[in-house]
């Protein structure tokens, strides 16, 4: 039973790291990014690519797609969201949606590696850690890890520094931002980058656990249900609501008859959202009239 | 002029006439020089390795069947679409397909649920589909001189393989992990089915959701109820990852597969743990160094035109063009659908060299072949095991 | 140019507002009733799809357009209709007593997922919905006395006054019959007390409250009444493709609904038709284009994704307004030629307002 538990964290760890970069957009944007998963996916494929074809050991493929993902949200940013500056969330979405499927059709058109699947080597593959009669692997335990360390990081960011309060600033009134002399762009340039590094570092961590290929990115559809819960404006809100997520799936996997785990996360997102509108350790906003 | 019997005579006479004509047409995809082939394959969805595969393989064997002067003179042509394994895509390709490219045959259509949305397309229009890459039972029964196919059904391999293996490794307990969909089903029936005839029934059930990437509380199910015989219905990435999650947890059980585990992906993508891992085979997998010289020269035929290995979806992918061929040459200069069936009906068994087995059709029974046999994974590498 | 010149309050809720409308929309339904006999069968078929997707797209409209509800999942509702409508024709029901139940089924359905939508706005409403639709599309793999589970189920032609629809012109006449009565009710809707209601829920939910409209009684009638549409839209699904399973009614058919109304304009109806004729047709252009591609960039796999992903960014960044906006740009441009000027229809600059603070 503690086995469970302890996958559940695990596997819910993993929705949080991807958490975590829908709420580090929406926290300095206000709008909910669908391409995560899908950035991921290309993150992962990069660092393949890299192992593969120019022979790099595991830790410099995995910075230089760091940096390679980050200019990619750059550009991403300022080729097509920042067009859309001001005009309603709406539009942002749908235009991640598009970027979603867009990374979905090039990966897939890459020649020889594209359809295929395929896993990344990494130093720690394979190898497990024993407890007290628990078991878990490596690759979970570096997940938790790097989530729990990023977590604190982004968290640091956002309220001791002055970037993380101006963007924070931005996200509730961007016109005042504007007066104050915030550079509201370059700072939501600055914000895509990193989610984008996020969601490469992401998908190097979970192509041992499912693979790298095509599809990937739709894990990213029960990251969301973990943002949610979490509360969308909160960063330890975003792991919280992952392991919530991920603990109640095992759990109803084990005990629950046929089917109730695909939809267990659904479950307890719509749960929790009626009676915390703004999920769990979100701020709490009335609308004043 | 327009009373009385005889204007009703007359109308029935031509509505006779008028409803003949068609069963003499000359079938559409067929000219004095060209035979329109037409394939619905999977290019953008979850599928779209075993179609890239599978096209190249029904290429290579076209373009060889152009080089050496074509069939009976006329000269093949292949058009592929993509059905993103949508139904609904399926259902409007087949349209171009069928009515607006005018193909004569359909080969290789890929995925059940495309397959039922086109089938209904082109039947309308007397379009044969031959071979479908999938292994629904409707894609052959009830026989129609419309449905020939080439891949039994999953339940069939599974009933009558799985108490042999459950003999032969002496296992004490059954429980089976599979995916909840059509596919899964039908193998978890037909394991069910044959262990219950020697008595055996499952001691536990788990079924996943396709596209799940975390089997920890599936594998702890199976773990509890301490079987050690485990029937998998699963595909590419969850026979490795359930395999992986079991012996992480130090679960070791006889794990066995249906022929759709059995392609050469699972041992790349799990390494150590999916060795001695079961599953039934038919048509072994043309690994480039095979003890078989045939493949061995097909192999480096294939490397040599698309610069990758083949694998084991180029090799249907070649067979069925190629089968298709020798019913169409068997047709003859006259080649509609009619005498296409016949042609396969009275052919009797095609051999290949690569190792596919026999293939048969007969008047009563439209299945090629329904040989299946044990393969394991011994090494990272797929070996038969009697 | 056109001047209306207006005499009489109720001459703004008129349905036709002067006579070059009944000029053009005469000339469409007149060509439409001909053309089954003048297209060839493979286009028949794909205008068939298009009035499908139509019909599910005044669903949509009205949810996303008119009142403001993002849903994203609406392969619910629609694979309801589909479900119910095949379950009770091949028992032997008539086509018009099956597609009263599938009414039912589907606006019972639209009430219950509504509740979340009174609590909810926004995107996260189209989260939950997203959520709502993936739980109903396992409810339809497992209960399987109802739906066949995953092997799906067949599906007989719509019979009607012993008249068997089985090809694709009878099909025509009975799709097009029932989304012109349709597209007739909503527009009926849109001038009614109600569908102003809807729009003001839209505009702004407290200036609509303070004005004594019901919030949480308009949005639910909303949700039922775009649910009962899409729920006909599936059952003439059903009868389309004649043959279904869970499987085609997934979360990515949800998004083609929600794009389509957005891509087609929003809050319009003619949009609906343009979006519907937006996303039928372009997997068979694309498959006709690869046609003339070189060979080596035609057959890869995805294609189709990036060009779909392209005109969606496209869309929004150079046409929010959606095809119907373009179209109104042209038919401006024409109307007052020569004094259409450049910035006609440019938006005011806006700043992004924090939708949880204002």
């Amino acid at each position: 039973m503690l086995q469970i538990v302890l996958s559940g964290v695990s596997q819910g760890c993993i929705y949080g790291l991807i958490a975590l970069g829908f709420v580090l957009i929406y926290k300095a944007t206000e709008t909910v990014s669908f391409a995560q998963g899908e950035l991921m996916m290309v993150g992962s494929f990069t660092a393949f690519a890299m192992m593969q074809f120019l022979g790099l050991p595991f830790w410099m493929a995995l910075v230089a797609c760091l940096l390679a993902l980050a200019l990619v949200g750059y550009g991403l940013e300022r080729v097509v969201i920042r067009p859309v500056l001001g005009q309603t969330a709406l539009a942002v979405v749908l235009l991640t949606i598009g970027i979603g499927y867009v990374a979905r059709g090039l990966i897939a058109m890459t020649p020889v590696i594209g359809t295929e699947t395929h896993t990344l080597a990494v130093p720690y593959a394979g190898k497990t850690l024993e407890l007290g009669g628990l078991v878990i692997s490596y690759d979970h335990l570096v997940v938790i890890g790097s989530t729990v360390l990023i977590c604190l990081l982004l968290y640091l960011m956002f309220h001791f520094t002055r970037i993380g309060i101006a963007l924070r600033a931005s996200s509730q009134n961007q016109l005042a931002a504007y007066y104050m002399g915030i550079p509201v762009k370059r700072l939501n340039s600055l914000v895509w980058s990193m989610a984008a590094g996020l969601a490469c570092l992401a998908g190097v961590l979970l192509a041992p656990i499912t693979f790298v290929h095509v599809n990937m990115g739709f894990i990213g559809l029960k990251a969301l249900p973990a943002a949610v819960v979490g509360g969308f404006t909160s960063l330890p809100g975003a792991i919280l609501g992952g392991i919530i997520i991920g603990v109640a799936e095992t759990l109803s996997g084990f005990y629950l008859p046929e089917g109730f785990k695909e939809v267990a996360a659904y479950v307890v997102m719509l749960a929790v959202l009626l009676i915390f509108p703004s999920g769990l350790l979100g701020e709490r906003t009335r609308k004043k009239v | 002029m327009f009373k009385g019997r005889r204007f009703t005579h007359y109308c029935a006479v031509a509505a006779f006439f008028a409803a003949a004509v068609p069963a003499h047409a000359q079938s559409q995809g067929v000219t004095a020089n060209e035979i329109l082939i037409g394939t619905i394959q999977d290019l953008s969805g979850p599928l779209a390795g075993f179609s890239k595969m599978a096209v190249a393989g029904m290429q290579m064997r076209v373009d060889e069947i152009n080089a050496a002067g074509g069939i009976q003179g006329r000269k093949l042509k292949l058009l592929v679409e993509d059905s993103a394994y949508s139904p609904t895509r399926g259902a409007q390709v087949a349209q171009k397909l069928v009515n607006q490219d005018r193909v004569f045959v359909m080969a290789g259509t890929i995925g059940t649920v495309v397959n039922n949305a086109a089938m209904p397309i082109q039947f309308e229009k007397n379009v044969m589909n031959f071979a479908p890459l999938t292994t629904a039972r409707d894609m052959f029964e009830p026989v129609n001189k419309l449905k020939f196919a080439i891949l039994d059904d999953y339940y069939g391999a599974m009933k009558e393989h799985s108490p042999v293996l459950y003999k032969r490794v002496n296992a004490k307990k059954a429980c089976a992990v599979y995916q909840d969909d059509e596919f899964g089903l039908e193998v978890f029936r037909g394991a069910t089915d044959g262990l219950k005839s020697i008595g055996v029934t499952m001691a536990e059930t788990v079924t996943y959701k396709r596209g799940a990437t975390d089997f920890s509380s599936q594998v702890a199910r199976l773990r509890g109820a301490s079987c050690d015989f485990v029937v998998m219905g699963t595909l590419i990435r969850e026979t490795p990852a359930v395999m992986a999650e079991s012996r992480k947890t130090g679960f070791n059980p006889t794990f066995f597969g249906s022929i759709g585990a059995y392609t050469e992906l699972i041992p790349m993508l799990g390494r150590e743990a999916v060795n001695g891992f079961y599953a039934v085979s038919s048509t072994p997998i043309p690994y480039p160094d095979s003890p078989n010289p045939a493949v061995r020269k097909w192999a480096a035929d294939f490397k040599a035109r698309a610069n990758t290995d083949p694998q084991l979806f180029t090799l249907y992918g070649y067979w069925i063009i190629d089968l298709l061929s020798r019913g169409m040459d068997r047709a003859g200069k006259n080649l509609t659908t009619d005498t296409l069936a016949r042609a396969f009906e009275t052919m009797g068994t095609q051999n290949s060299p690569l190792g596919v087995p026999p293939t048969t059709f007969t008047e009563k029974n439209h299945l090629g072949s329904s040989y299946s046999t044990i393969s394991q994974i011994q090494n990272g590498r797929w070996v038969e095991v009697k | 140019m056109r001047f209306l010149f207006k005499t009489s309050y109720l001459q703004d809720i008129r349905l036709i507002q002067h006579s070059g409308q009944v000029l053009w929309i005469g000339l469409l339904v007149v060509g439409l009733l001909i053309s089954p006999a003048l297209l060839p069968e493979f286009w028949l078929a794909q205008l068939n799809l298009i009035l499908v997707y139509a019909m599910v797209g005044l669903g949509m409209m009205i949810l996303l357009g008119y009142t403001g509800q993002l849903s994203l999942g609406h392969a619910a509702f629609f694979g309801l209709g589909a479900f119910v409508q095949a379950y009770f024709v091949n028992r032997g029901w008539p086509f018009f007593g099956a597609l009263s139940l599938v009414i039912v089924a589907n606006i019972s359905l639209g009430a219950l997922i509504a509740l979340p939508a009174l609590r909810i706005k926004g995107i996260f409403l189209g989260i939950a919905t997203l959520a709502l639709g993936l739980i109903v599309e396992e409810v339809f793999v497992k209960w399987e006395s109802f739906t066949n589970g995953t092997s799906g189920l067949n599906v007989k032609p719509a019979e009607l006054f012993g008249l068997v629809f089985n090809s694709q012109q009878r099909f025509f006449y009975l799709a097009f019959g029932l989304v012109l009565v349709c597209t007739w009710m909503t527009l009926n809707l849109l001038r009614s007390p109600t569908g102003r209601a809807l729009i003001a829920i839209r505009d702004s939910e407290i200036s609509a409250q303070s004005m004594g409209i019901q919030a949480g009684k308009t949005k639910i009638t909303a949700f039922m009444i775009s649910a009962a549409f899409t729920g006909i839209g599936g059952a003439l699904y059903a009868h389309y493709l004649r043959h279904i399973s869970p499987e085609n009614f997934t979360l990515l058919l949800s998004l083609d609904f929600a794009l389509m109304v957005i891509i087609g304009g929003l809050a319009s109806i003619h949009g609906v038709f343009f979006g519907a004729l937006f996303i039928v047709l372009m997997p068979p252009l694309i498959a006709i284009g690869k046609d003339f591609l070189p060979a080596g960039m035609a057959n890869t796999a995805g294609l189709q994704n990036v060009v779909y992903g392209l005109i969606l960014i496209m869309v929004v960044l150079f046409e929010p307004r959606g095809l119907y906006g373009r179209w109104l740009k042209i038919r401006t441009y024409f109307q007052i030629f020569p004094f259409y000027r450049r910035g006609m229809f440019r938006r005011q600059k806006a700043f992004q307002k924090s939708e949880r603070l204002h």
